[in-house]
């Protein structure tokens, strides 16, 4: 009966009786009889009269009630199935009747908000009145033909299970209605929706009603997984404390799945934790679970998901263990509460401050209707993970990527470089800041000392660049000291695809270099015209860590037009007595003394690259132009100081002396002694 | 109730009273605003209201003391509260028995929510008849009317 029914009676004053004459309707064709009396006395006997009989017949009259009207189920959650709504249909008329309902189920219709969606999977007359679905009871949903209920007496009752599968999309909050009939109490319009009476004697026909449910969509269990982990940064070396806690946000309690627990399938919730890369797990402080946890460990690798993991509540040796886990074996989270704090510590194994400490957690339960849920640490998106963490999620929110987040632990980075000659970054001078390359040019050649070059002049360096900090790090090379006039440019690749760039005058080159790793640049430097020859012209370069900004270390590179200085004199020593001593008489002597002198630059460390001259060949020949003194002088002697003196003997006019190597700062004399004609 | 005096009855010795029973109908789904009297044929549907007439008169040649009339709620039909006529010198009461005993607002024993017995007023879908009594006579000659309503359940 809906509403409009019963404001029907209330207008018509029959409240009181509205109740009754639903339930006890006079049946059709019974006779309404009714006869009067009276009594009266004459003062001495008393007399009794009868009227005469009135009556009446009661007339056939349909009436179909469907309840509830508006009626309320229990809250329902994603995925559920078998959930069923009854209805319940009076025969409210007053004679036996039957009911209808349409073919294929169009009685019944659901009206759904939101994401909801539902399957109807079965819809019965209960026949039993069972109030569950069995056997015995008329299938009125897959019908192609309208259905026609059994008999139904006045005031008898049918009672219509329907039966739904909420969508796994479903989303709480959503409301799910669920209409049986098409219009509320009143005569069959025979429409495609309806549930009607059958007789069409009844003085009104037939009539139809309609009844409704509505179930509200709840949120099932809904696993949110949160880790407190150190932003950092922290020293290598140094521990790190996580704590996790788990939340049950859905309306209804998580239970457990199977997991393998000390060689046996246990069910409970499980929260695993992967020992980040570049960690051991620690004893102390122990890891701790609240009360219904236990630890678990396993030593399976990181491609075994932790459902298909063996898990021990034994501690094997830590340093092993690849995953930590706190399992509740039996256990189940409420709806809208917590379990935690679940806490372990780590310590730092890594000598590589490059990449931060990774870590992400995984939870495993499973929902009201039995699905496994899992969730991953690092966001709040609730039953979002991949269930295995194994820190391969990166930094995108559940909703977004389907995982969690891999949380960030940041290691102090100390950087330090270690710039020196090619091949040699540690070398040490007097200090490892003035370690060198000395480089010759052939600019100074056939040019006396004090004499100057005509043109520009490049020489190229090679300088190894060492990153001997904890991590991969960027370092900027500069320039501080260049020689007036000269220009610097340095090539990070050398004869790679990236062009020279100038340093000198401010200018700077990063290159980045992996921990540990050595990386070669070349460095052209640039003399102009006009350099005076045979002497050294110092470029300091600097290496600057970017991730220690303010550590650096030098080289020098120095630009050598020429290094092997000589330098002529000669002497007379006249003992002849015609003259003075040093008068070039004949008979005097003349003696030529040839000096040269390795002007490159001696290393007292090591690693240095330093300037030797090889194969030193000093040719004194008296007949070549300025010379003469071959004809006009007798050979006398010829030494050195350094290497081997050879002659044109008997001539005597070409005389050589061969160094084989004459070391930075090494000097020799080459001398030749006549005897004036 | 008025007592009148109808020169159409024929005397007879000492009182002698006639009682006429008069039945109309009226449907509850107000189709019908008048009452309509009960034919051979009528039809009546659960929910309709039966208003049944009661006229006694006397025919006798004398007065008729204490006299009482009664309307039986019939079988299949409920009264309805409030609508049997009352007047100054009228008992109107009740009977929730077939007529064995009657009171003015009948109750009956129940069972309470606490299990123990209890009286409480009998609803009016329980009534079984119902019972005018006047206080004076009815002189003859003179007749009386009163009328009651139910309600086909």
């Amino acid at each position: 009966m809906n509403k409009f029914a019963i404001a029907l009676l209330l207008t018509l004053g029959l409240q009181a009786l509205a109740p009754s004459i639903l339930a006890q309707s006079t049946p059709g064709g019974t006779v309404i009889v009714n006869r009067a009396s009276a009594s009266y006395s004459d003062g001495t006997n008393s007399f009794t009269t009868l009227s005469n009989t009135v009556t009446t017949t009661v007339a056939n009259v349909a009436g179909i009630s469907i309840t509830p009207d508006a009626g309320v189920n229990p809250a329902v959650v994603s995925g559920q199935s078998g959930v069923l709504f009854q209805f319940t249909l009076v025969n409210t008329g007053n004679l036996t009747d039957n009911f209808l309902f349409k073919a294929s189920g169009s009685s019944f219709r659901a009206v759904t908000t939101g994401t909801t969606t539902v399957t109807v999977t079965r819809e019965v007359i209960d026949v039993d009145n069972s109030s569950s679905i069995s056997a015995g009871d008329t299938d009125i949903l897959t019908n192609g033909a309208d259905v026609t209920s059994a008999n139904v007496a006045q005031g008898g009752t049918l009672i219509v299970l329907v039966e739904l599968t909420i969508n796994a999309g479903a989303t709480g909050g959503d409301t799910l209605q669920v209409l049986l009939g098409d219009q509320a109490s009143q005569g069959a319009n025979l429409s495609a929706n309806e549930v009607r009476t059958v007789n069409v004697t009844p003085v009104n026909g037939r009539r139809e009603d309609l009844g409704d449910i509505t179930a509200t969509v709840e949120d099932d269990a809904a696993l949110v997984l949160t880790k407190t982990v150190p932003a950092g940064p922290v020293a290598l070396g140094s521990n790190i404390a996580y704590s996790l806690s788990l939340a049950n946000n859905g309306s209804r309690a998580a239970g457990g799945q199977s997991f393998n627990v000390n060689g046996g399938p246990q069910s409970g919730i499980l929260v695993s934790d992967p020992v980040p890369a570049g960690t051991h797990l620690l004893g102390a402080p122990a890891p701790s679970a609240p009360a219904g946890y236990v630890v678990v460990y396993t030593l399976a690798g990181l491609t075994t998901a932790p459902s298909a993991a063996a898990w021990t509540t034994t501690a094997p040796p830590l340093a092993t263990v690849t995953r930590l886990g706190f399992f509740a074996a039996g256990g189940s989270l409420a709806a809208a509460s917590n379990a935690g704090p679940f806490t372990f510590s780590v310590i730092i194994t890594t000598t590589n401050a490059t990449s931060p400490i990774g870590n992400i957690a995984d939870a495993f339960a499973k929902n009201s209707v039995g699905s496994n849920i899992t969730d991953q640490s690092g966001d709040a998106v609730a039953n979002v993970g991949d269930q295995n963490a194994d820190f391969t999620e990166g930094a995108a929110p559940g909703n977004v990527d389907g995982d969690g987040i891999v949380q960030l632990t940041l290691l102090i980075q100390l950087g330090a470089a270690l710039l020196g000659p090619n091949g040699v970054p540690g070398a040490v001078n007097t200090t490892n800041n003035d370690d060198f390359t000395d480089l010759s040019s052939a600019s100074g050649n056939g040019l006396a000392p004090g004499a100057a070059t005509t043109a520009p002049d490049t020489l190229t360096f090679t300088n190894s660049l060492q990153n001997s900090g904890n991590a991969n790090d960027t370092f900027r090379i500069t320039a501080p000291v260049v020689p007036g006039g000269f220009t610097v440019s340095v090539d990070p690749d050398g004869a790679g695809p990236l062009p020279p760039t100038l340093v000198s005058g401010g200018g700077f080159v990063d290159i980045a270099v992996s921990l540990g790793a050595t990386a070669n640049f070349t460095t052209n430097v640039t003399a102009p015209s006009g350099t005076t020859v045979l002497q050294g012209y110092t470029t300091v370069l600097q290496a600057e860590s970017a991730n220690s900004p303010g550590t650096t270390n030098r080289t020098r590179d120095n630009f050598f037009p020429g290094f092997v200085r000589v330098t002529k004199t000669y002497l007379i020593d006249n003992t002849t007595g015609v003259g003075g001593p040093l008068d070039p008489v004949p008979g005097a002597e003349i003696r030529y003394d040839i000096a040269y002198l390795n002007v490159a630059n001696s290393a007292s460390g090591s690693g240095n690259a330093t300037l030797t001259a090889l194969n030193l060949v000093i040719t004194e020949d008296g007949s070549a132009a300025p010379n003469n003194w071959a004809t006009s002088t007798t050979h006398l002697a010829a030494t050195a100081t350094q290497g081997t003196v050879t002659n044109n003997a008997p001539l005597n006019t070409i005389f050589t002396n061969n160094v084989a190597a004459l070391a930075p700062g090494a000097s020799g004399t080459f001398t030749i002694r006549r005897t004036i004609q | 109730m008025a007592l009148a005096l109808c020169a159409g009855w024929v005397w007879a010795a000492g009182p002698e009273i006639k009682i006429q029973l008069q039945g109309s109908y009226k449907p509850a789904d107000r189709t019908q605003v008048k009452w309509a009297a009960l034919q051979g044929d009528s039809k009546v549907a659960p929910g309709d209201r039966l208003l049944y007439n009661l006229e006694i008169a006397n025919q006798g040649d004398r007065e008729a003391r204490n006299p009482v009339a009664f309307g039986p709620i019939p079988a299949g039909t409920a009264f309805v509260a409030g609508t049997a006529t009352q007047g100054h010198n009228i008992k109107v009461d009740y009977s929730i028995d077939g007529g064995k005993t009657y009171s003015a607002s009948p109750t009956f024993t129940t069972l309470g929510k606490d299990g123990k017995p209890q009286t409480v007023p009998a609803p009016v879908g329980r009534y079984t008849t119902v019972r005018w009594m006047w206080n004076s006579v009815l002189p003859a000659g003179a007749q009386a009317r009163v009328s009651y309503q139910v309600q086909v359940r």
